[in-house]
């Protein structure tokens, strides 16, 4: 599904990824571990076209398409969603208009006829329940007032809207206390078929006990320094990842 | 500044008809008020923009129509249903309808006002409460420096005449309704004038409509003074919402007294030329002011606001937020003084114009003061002129959602932040609509939402 070859970007001249490669078939789920500044969140977001970031080389492809060349607006109606770490607040925009004019766009795309207000919000009531969110959020404008876990839930319920292909979720544990933590990786794990797929990206291991990743790849310094499974994470957990660090730089010497 | 031009002799012209016509049977107090203020305006002329006050505002246009007096022997038939859609909470509405500057007692509604509020025609007023209004009629209004509002005050004959007693709470708000329809040949100036009093303890809303029948070139020159006095609390709302060719000009002259609340909202829609002076005088301690304000514009049009908030005692506070839509070719300007006497001790002072500059053809003008005098205040003041901001519209497009909707409701939540602070939501619903609706003919090319509002805000 997602093919990323040797990627370099540049954010305000700054190389930060420095060759990522990194293959995600349908109905996987790769976690991205990393220390702060390795790069993590950038890969996040030159996944969803963020325009700051500049690509200097390397390509990906996603269903056999150029992801990069693509507008993040085509990238999201051709599957791809980004959770974001810090959700943007957008005053006066109903939740529910939002989303629905997300959705709508999506399905014009795939060929499919625009719900109506009634159906689509049959379909949000149903996704609400998912993320145990209250119906008064329908209504609210999106994200304003939100605490940060109301945040972090609302990106998890735009994610059960939209459907998307490729899921990543940046951060998404940060900020989130253990309950609402659950909450959270239960709507992914519910949201989880064998089409689709989920990219992870964490500093901590502790999403992962709750989302449970078929692959773990540890970023540091803009590359992905070592790849293993589940078992990875708890390793990292213990050691730390100066260790893995250490390990990187004397082996990049 | 003299003018000589056949244009303002017009206007001297009327002034004459008037004295001998209209306004013959006024008291003399009131006649001298008009005379002394159409020997101001010959004084003044029309500003220019060599005028510090007037140097982005080019009035030019104004002066080249040769604008008359509307008369009331001219006024054609307005029924119910034209003015039904710009009617706040239908049929019971406390409405005051005005046609071309006069009082239409058909279309008018106090059918629910508290019977002890005083609420109708100036004109009709000043024989029953003569004293009252000469005591306050032009008291704090600045003739000297503002040559429309001597203008306006030379031809004072109807507006709105409205007295709350003390301890009186209206809950629903009272609309002052100002509609411009076409007479005869030339292009019609009305002059409104409305004086507001709230007295002790006592609370209303208000809103004051600007709006047009056709689509035609006329001239609104109007003034509002309010007096709101100790420990009351009025919310104001004022809808410009002229004719695409129309001139206006505003004048709002406010004083408070010790211990009130006094919140103001600006909507600035329509009109080829539109100027808004609103100049707040807070005259005792432990007041609080808000005055907040939209302006959207497009196409050639021109849009000012200068505003003016006058601490003259310790202990008060004041926060104005005005924000701009500027789209085309069209301008804007935003002068806003702050002036903190040295009495002023402890004024807490917040001031912020932010405009979104939709056009590389469209022009900003932005101008926040701040003058103190006092030592132990705390104020601050600021202003911005940009574009979206980049991260939202990017976490937008990463929903499906495409550049252009995208701007779009970016758009519409940069002006739903300002509307949030309107107090009376069937007020602020209405006008969350219209803004919707001038975005959509004029700003954007999608479909827009409704705007909805997360909790009110503490103010």
């Amino acid at each position: 599904m997602l093919g990323i070859k040797n990627l370099h970007a540049n954010v305000a001249g700054k190389e930060i990824l420095k060759g990522i490669n990194l293959s995600v078939n349908a109905g996987e789920v790769h976690a991205v571990m990393g220390p702060n500044g390795s790069g993590k969140s950038t890969l996040a977001q030159v996944l969803a076209g963020h325009p700051s970031y500049e690509v200097t080389e390397g390509g990906v492809l996603y269903d056999g398409k150029d992801l990069l060349d693509m507008a993040p607006e085509e990238r999201a109606q051709e599957g791809v969603f980004l959770a974001f770490q810090y959700p943007v607040e957008i005053p006066g925009v109903s939740n529910s208009y939002f989303l629905k004019a997300g959705l709508n766009e999506i399905r014009k795309h795939r060929g499919l006829e625009p719900l109506d207000a009634m159906q689509f919000l049959k379909i949000l009531k149903e996704k609400m329940k998912l993320v145990e969110m209250d119906p008064s959020f329908i209504n609210r404008p999106v994200n304003e007032g939100f605490s940060g876990g109301e945040k972090k839930r609302n990106e998890i319920l735009q994610m059960a809207v939209l459907e998307p292909k490729l899921a990543i979720l940046d951060e998404t544990d940060s900020g989130l206390d253990i309950d609402a933590l659950k909450v959270v990786a239960n709507g992914v794990n519910k949201l989880k078929t064998r089409d689709n797929a989920v990219i992870v990206v964490t500093h901590y291991q502790r999403l992962l006990n709750y989302i449970v990743p078929d692959f773990v790849h540890v970023l540091v310094n803009g590359r992905i320094v070592k790849s293993g499974g589940k078992e990875l994470a708890l390793e990292l957990e213990a050691i730390g990842y100066d260790t893995v660090k250490e390990g990187a730089e004397s082996v990049a010497r | 500044m003299m003018q000589s031009s056949r244009e303002i002799e017009n206007y001297f012209t009327d002034f004459h008809a008037f004295e001998n016509n209209g306004a013959a049977q006024a008291p003399a107090w009131l006649k001298e008020l008009r005379a002394g203020a159409i020997g101001k305006f010959r004084e003044l002329g029309f500003p220019t923009t060599k005028q510090e006050d007037w140097r982005f505002t080019n009035i030019l246009p104004l002066t080249k129509v040769s604008f008359r007096h509307a008369l009331k022997k001219d006024l054609p038939e307005v029924r119910p249903t034209d003015i039904g859609k710009f009617i706040i909470g239908g049929a019971s509405a406390s409405l005051l309808v005005f046609v071309n500057g006069y009082i239409s007692n058909t279309l008018s509604n106090l059918s629910s006002l508290p019977k002890e509020v005083v609420a109708g025609s100036l004109a009709e007023s000043v024989g029953g409460y003569g004293d009252q209004i000469r005591h306050h009629l032009s008291r704090h209004l600045p003739l000297q420096s503002h040559p429309f509002a001597a203008l306006n005050t030379a031809f004072i004959h109807d507006g709105a005449f409205i007295y709350i007693p003390d301890g009186c709470k209206v809950v629903s708000p009272i609309q002052l309704m100002f509609i411009s329809v076409p007479t005869r040949e030339e292009s019609a100036v009305s002059y409104p004038r409305n004086l507001i009093i709230v007295g002790e303890k006592a609370s209303a809303t208000f809103v004051e409509s600007y709006i047009a029948l056709s689509d035609d070139v006329y001239f609104s020159n109007s003034v509002t003074e309010m007096f709101v006095e100790k420990e009351s609390a009025v919310d104001f709302v004022k809808i410009q919402h002229e004719s695409e060719k129309a001139y206006h000009v505003g004048t709002m002259q406010v004083e408070q007294a010790g211990h009130s609340r006094f919140t103001a909202f600006s909507l600035a829609l329509g009109a080829s030329i539109a100027r808004n002076d609103i100049n707040i005088a807070i005259n005792g301690e432990h007041c609080e002011t808000m005055l907040d304000g939209l302006y959207i514009t497009a196409n050639d049009q021109l849009i000012d606001h200068h505003t003016f908030i006058d601490h003259t005692q310790p202990n008060c506070s004041s926060r104005e937020i005005f924000k701009g839509i500027v789209a085309g070719k069209s301008r804007s300007v935003f002068n806003g003084k702050i002036f903190v006497r040295k009495e002023a001790q402890k004024t807490d002072s917040k001031q912020t114009n932010k405009n979104l500059l939709l056009s590389d053809k469209a022009i900003v003008d932005t101008k926040p003061q701040l003058e103190i005098f006092a030592d132990d205040v705390k104020c601050t003041h600021g202003a911005t002129v940009g574009s979206l901001d980049a991260a939202s519209l990017f976490y937008v497009k990463s929903r499906g959602i495409n550049e252009e909707a995208a701007r779009a409701l970016l758009t519409v939540g940069f002006a739903s932040e300002v509307t949030n602070y309107i107090n009376d939501e069937p007020v602020r619903r209405h006008v969350d609509a219209l803004i919707i609706k001038r975005l959509q003919e004029r700003v954007v090319n999608t479909a827009l939402p409704e705007i909805v509002h997360s909790e009110p805000k503490m103010i």
